[in-house]
């Protein structure tokens, strides 16, 4: 399922033919609504977060109405009010922050760990992948929730332990993928040529095998960003997420939770924005690949 | 040599469970707390050190780590899990016996429903790729994927249970009552198949030998369900072998929300209670499960397709 | 010990209701479908029906040691009668006793059991299952070793008759001990403790059925139980953890009532619900803000009333609780009314003396706002309970009320075994609790505010309360004992151990077709240990 890059990849990591590829890839990208959708759906929403405390018309945990608990919807407080009587409007918009926060940062964590080890499973072979895939085995069979709910226990929950805890214990994905592209590029020509010139394992390594994985760890990360945002809620719902009072969407929804029935606006915001911001992740992914992927199409 | 491969298989996937036994003993002994002040209770209740002594030495909490391991280990070997601190006394088997049957079924019933629907929709979807169908088939799936199962739950809830009132709110006394869990999980997993069988079509589609069938003027639907279906099916084999094997982690929600006495409620119950035993015994038994059904994936993909080598 | 003639049989109304017994089938698939399965089955049904009845979490066993947690009691006391109770009217109430006599030292208590009492498995109760019962649940190992403090030994004077003699006086024996669930000595020697958590016998109306902890208790009706066989065919606990979802269960008529109360509005919009019976009391319990006394941000008083003085606990209670509750001035609830001191001075919602008090203390607004004294903050961290949606808003909005006045409250949560071990040694700054008294009127608060007291979590020591502790358990006479409880709710005021906050109402409700509940309430949980009185119509 890890499709090579094969056609880039023949001319050499560097080669001439590379730009052209880009520009081709980026028409194919511009092609696809969906993706583009998502991605505009992403600016906006990196947008709201980063100006939150501007576009938030309150603060999302001081600002408290005595006696409105609960409120529905109006056109003054468009979300309504939660259970402490906070306007669900700022503290949706706050949210956004923490959902992009963790998405992106543990991302980035287990791309960082997933990359380096899978690529040096895939390029070293030998004892060395056999200790580094059973690791990466072991981390996979290991039910990952039931993992992140113990350390989260273990640390004691915070924004900092549910970052740190799921960029952890998800890079095990990368690192599969990795190795496997590493693995058919080590005897490609350009690898074997740069070994053959007495280039050291590690500069070939960064120099030559990470740039030419990329593509696929971008589309899987892209994929990945809207599971973590998921992950991050389930945390929360379970109560074993960032600390309260801080907004966030899993928080809002599991304290949402106990009033369903009486108060349903409070889970049903929140619980949106969670599916917007995943699909649009989604979508970009599903058109990266299908950018980078030019195997894939008609 | 196949025989070897597999030997070598087993052999690692043994010492995965042991690494994991070994991690998740020493991750629990980390958690701050002790089980035996729940026993006690937070009341006006008098609590003295002889007490918590006593019940300590009840539960072998008071030896050394190391003894508690290999004790625990041995007697797992001969299928013995211990017996539940929280629940004083009782076998965890038993418990496991009880909360195995909900998880199991409910899982069986939304991978089936899953793959019956999926598996079409995605192969039409390929066959017509770029048209409405394809569209509606990325929309939904993504969409599938998108939405939170608790949080899906919860609007089900409100909408079947409470608004029109045609599933019970709760338990699972009637078969009315597995409808809204299992269609919150079958939604994910028919998300997740569609799209693979969606992409896995599309994969085998232009190669060499359908087109070579096609050459050979065989009809344009033999080709598509003899040759596509065979060999997209491979990636469908392996999603699904990860499902079951994630079990637990699909479903720890979904029980929590629809109060199921499942295996996913039990995990949770029993690592917020510092129950010990009963989430070591867990993660060993669903470690095993990921093994064992990774084993089996590979079994079956050489059974479907022998061209694949095991090297 | 009055109120024996209201365990006397009353007739109840058994005519059945079709129109009713359609609905309740409608509503529920399962009842219909255990209700089709045949005339005979249906038949018993009509004559008693299940009552069924709902908690928050599961029931870890049916030994009489769990009979703490009420989703737990409310099953246990429907297998296992106890000596005496504290009744639905917060009264002691002889259940096995016929009667008792305390000796003039009081280390002597001589107890008369009723005659003809049978177990589900035909013994009849005799002194020595009561004698076994106490002795095997005094021992260190087991969890309600602490119900019968100073008992030194039991002496059996004839089949119906033993006296238990103390090392030194027990106010509180009869209320606690008395509360055991008794066993069957010859069975649960056989079974031993273990066997007997999950498959108990005792002399209650109900035996039991089926276990399944996470799911249900089901229990089917005793005929030869000794108040006379009960109405109901059966009885269930269902273990429902969403209050959401309890509350629906309610509505639809899938259940007869919540044992653990739902959401404040959603049980108060059983007002409007034709039928249903809702059923006010105040809860034995006052909810608080636990403070580390040893912390030293903590440890002056004058801090501590500070912070009470900032909390504005009528807006808590209007704001969070609906008004379903009335703000606390002492330690002992107004449910109990014998001991409760209602003229205690109380701390008004009062920033700026919030302010002074703070300034008088030492405690200086720093650059963040945030007091300060010899470089210390003034911050510490309130770890809830996870997954505690109904009490954390109340933590969230009294940081607001604290930063008012400079103080820095950091909200966390934990899993409950970890707050418990964490109050317990001490390392634990705050969390948010709610001290219960359960049903009884016994106003001991030795584990909670003595010194060595196994539930201090405020690291509260005070030599003065020690002393008025031990006095007052030594105490048998009420009237002799009043002044000493007084003494402690004024010191607890004057120290202001934790940031004391409410009295609860505890709102239970039942619904149309429950039967036979006690005109007057005021003690929620034993109600549903009466389950022989109740019928379904």
């Amino acid at each position: 399922m890890a499709t090579s890059l094969s056609q880039k990849l023949d001319t050499g990591s560097r080669g001439g033919g590379r730009k052209t590829n880009r520009s081709r890839a980026v028409a194919r990208f511009l092609d696809n609504r969906l993706a583009v959708t998502g991605l505009i759906i992403i600016v906006a929403l990196v947008l709201v977060a980063i100006f939150a405390d501007v576009l938030a018309p309150h603060h999302p945990n001081n600002d408290v109405f005595s006696g409105r608990r609960g409120e529905a919807p109006s056109i003054e407080h468009p979300f309504g009010f939660d259970h402490v009587s906070r306007d669900l409007l700022s503290r949706v918009i706050h949210g956004t922050r923490i959902a992009l926060l963790v998405g992106i940062t543990s991302s980035a964590i287990a791309v960082v760990i997933g990359v380096t080890i899978g690529a040096i499973a895939g390029y070293f072979g030998g004892w060395v992948d056999e200790v580094l895939s059973l690791l990466i085995d072991t981390l996979m069979a290991f039910p990952l929730i039931a993992l992140l709910i113990v350390l989260a226990a273990v640390l004691g929950p915070s924004l900092t332990t549910t970052i740190t805890v799921i960029g952890v214990t998800v890079w095990a994905r990368y690192a599969r993928v990795v190795r496997a592209e590493v693995m058919s590029l080590r005897e490609r020509d350009f690898i074997v040529a740069a070994r053959a010139l007495g280039g050291q394992d590690g500069q070939i390594v960064w120099r030559h095998v990470i740039p030419n994985v990329m593509g696929s760890v971008i589309v899987l990360a892209s994929l990945q960003i809207g599971s973590i945002i998921i992950l991050e809620s389930a945390l929360s719902f379970l109560g074993l997420g960032v600390r309260p009072p801080t907004a966030t969407w899993g928080g809002i929804l599991a304290d949402g939770r106990a009033f369903i029935m009486r108060y349903p606006h409070i889970s049903i915001f929140p619980g949106v924005m969670i599916v917007i911001t995943v699909l649009a992740f989604n979508f970009l992914g599903d058109g990266l690949r299908d950018a980078l992927d030019p195997h894939e199409q008609p | 040599m196949v025989k070897n491969y597999f030997a070598f298989r087993v052999l690692k996937g043994l010492l995965v469970i042991f690494l994991i036994s070994i991690v998740t003993f020493v991750i629990m002994r980390l958690m701050p707390g002790d089980p035996v002040y729940l026993l006690l209770g937070e009341g006006n209740i008098q609590i003295t050190q002889e007490q918590i002594d006593a019940i300590h030495a009840k539960w072998g909490l008071d030896r050394p780590y190391h003894e508690q391991y290999l004790v625990w280990a041995r007697n797992l070997f001969v299928g013995d899990f211990g017996e539940s601190i929280i629940r004083m006394g009782v076998p965890i088997r038993q418990m496991i016996f009880e909360a195995l049957p909900v998880t199991a079924l409910l899982n069986v019933f939304a991978i089936a429903i899953a793959l019956i629907v999926s598996i079409p929709f995605g192969i039409w979807a390929a066959l017509k790729r770029n048209s409405i169908i394809d569209y509606a088939a990325s929309v939904g799936s993504a969409l599938g994927i998108a939405t939170p199962n608790f949080w899906m739950a919860l609007i089900l809830i409100l909408v079947f249970s409470v608004r029109l009132r045609w599933t019970p709110v709760f338990g699972l006394r009637s078969w009315q009552g597995y409808i809204l869990p299992v269609v919150v999980l079958a939604t994910e997993q028919m998300a997740v198949i569609t799209r693979v069988m969606r992409g896995a079509v599309l994969e085998v589609l232009p190669q060499d030998y359908v087109r070579t069938a096609r050459g050979k003027g065989l009809a344009a639907q033999r080709v598509n369900w003899r040759h596509v279906l065979s060999n997209a099916l491979l990636p469908v084999i392996t999603v699904v072998g990860f499902r079951i094997a994630f079990l637990l982690s699909g479903t720890i929600v979904v029980e929590t929300v629809f109060a199921l006495p499942g295996i996913g409620r039990l995990f949770t119950d029993s690592v917020i209670r510092l129950d010990y035993q009963v989430v070591q015994s867990l993660v060993v038994i669903f470690a095993f499960l990921v093994v064992v059904v990774n084993l089996l994936t590979d079994m079956l993909y050489a059974v479907i397709d022998p061209r694949i080598r095991i090297a | 010990m009055a109120k024996s003639d209201s365990l006397l049989y009353t007739p109840f109304n058994r005519r059945f209701n079709r129109r009713k017994f359609l609905k309740y089938s409608l509503a529920s698939g399962s009842a219909a479908a255990a209700m089709s399965m045949g005339m005979p089955a249906f038949a018993q049904s009509a004559d008693g029906g299940t009552m069924v009845v709902l908690g928050h979490q599961e029931v870890a066993g049916l030994s009489p040691m769990d009979h703490g947690p009420t989703v737990q009691a409310v099953v246990i006391y429907n297998i296992m009668d106890p000596m005496f109770h504290i009744n639905h009217l917060t009264e002691l109430e002889p259940v096995l006793a016929e009667s008792y006599t305390v000796s003039e030292d009081g280390l002597t208590y001589t107890f008369k059991l009723r005659e003809g009492v049978l177990f589900h498995n035909g013994d009849e109760l005799t002194a020595e299952d009561v004698k076994y019962t106490f002795e095997f649940y005094s021992d260190p190992s087991s969890t309600i070793a602490s119900d019968f403090l100073n008992m030194e030994s039991i002496d059996i004077i004839d089949r119906y008759t033993l006296q238990v003699n103390m090392s030194d006086v027990n106010a509180a024996f009869v209320t606690f001990a008395g509360a055991t669930p008794i066993v069957n000595a010859a069975y649960h020697q056989e079974v031993g403790e273990e066997g007997f958590r999950t498959a108990p016998i005792g002399t209650g109306a109900f035996r039991l059925k089926e276990w399944r902890a996470a799911e249900f208790t089901e229990l089917e009706a005793f005929p030869d139980h000794f108040r006379g066989a009960p109405s109901l065919a059966s009885y269930r606990l269902e273990v429902v953890p969403e209050p959401s979802v309890r509350y629906i269960a309610l509505l639809t008529g899938e259940a007869d009532s919540a044992v653990w109360p739902l959401l404040v509005e959603d049980s108060q919009s059983f007002d409007n619900e034709p039928g249903y019976r809702v059923v006010r009391t105040l809860a034995n319990s006052v909810k608080h803000i636990l403070l580390n006394n040893e912390v030293p941000q903590l440890s002056d008083k004058r801090v501590r009333r500070a912070m009470l003085h900032a909390l504005d606990r009528q807006r808590i209670i209007d704001d969070l609780w609906n008004g379903a509750a009335e703000i606390a001035h002492s330690n002992l609830t107004p449910k109990n009314a014998f001991y409760h001191k209602t003229d205690l001075p109380q701390y008004a919602f009062d920033p700026a003396a919030a302010r002074s008090l703070m300034e008088e203390a030492g405690w200086v607004e720093g650059s963040d706002g945030i007091r300060e004294k010899d470089g210390l903050k003034l911050s510490f961290t309130c770890t809830t309970i996870t997954g505690d949606q109904a009490r954390r808003p109340i933590a969230e909005l009294s940081q607001i009320f604290l930063r008012d006045i400079g103080v820095d409250m950091q909200l966390a949560e934990a899993p409950i075994s970890t707050i418990l071990a964490g109050l317990r040694e001490s390392t634990m700054e705050s969390s948010l609790f709610n001290w219960t008294y359960g049903s009884t009127p016994e106003p001991d608060p030795s584990a909670l505010l003595r010194s060595d007291g196994g539930n201090n979590f405020n690291s509260f020591r005070n030599a003065e309360m020690d002393a008025l502790i031990d006095e007052g358990i030594a105490t048998v006479n009420p009237a002799d004992r009043l002044p000493i409880y007084h003494r402690i709710q004024e010191l607890f005021v004057e120290e202001v151990p934790c940031l004391y906050l409410q009295f609860d109402e505890w709102i239970n409700v039942y619904s149309p077709e429950m039967q036979g509940l006690p005109d007057e309430i005021s003690n929620a949980d034993p109600v549903y240990y009466r389950a022989n009185e109740f019928s379904k119509g």
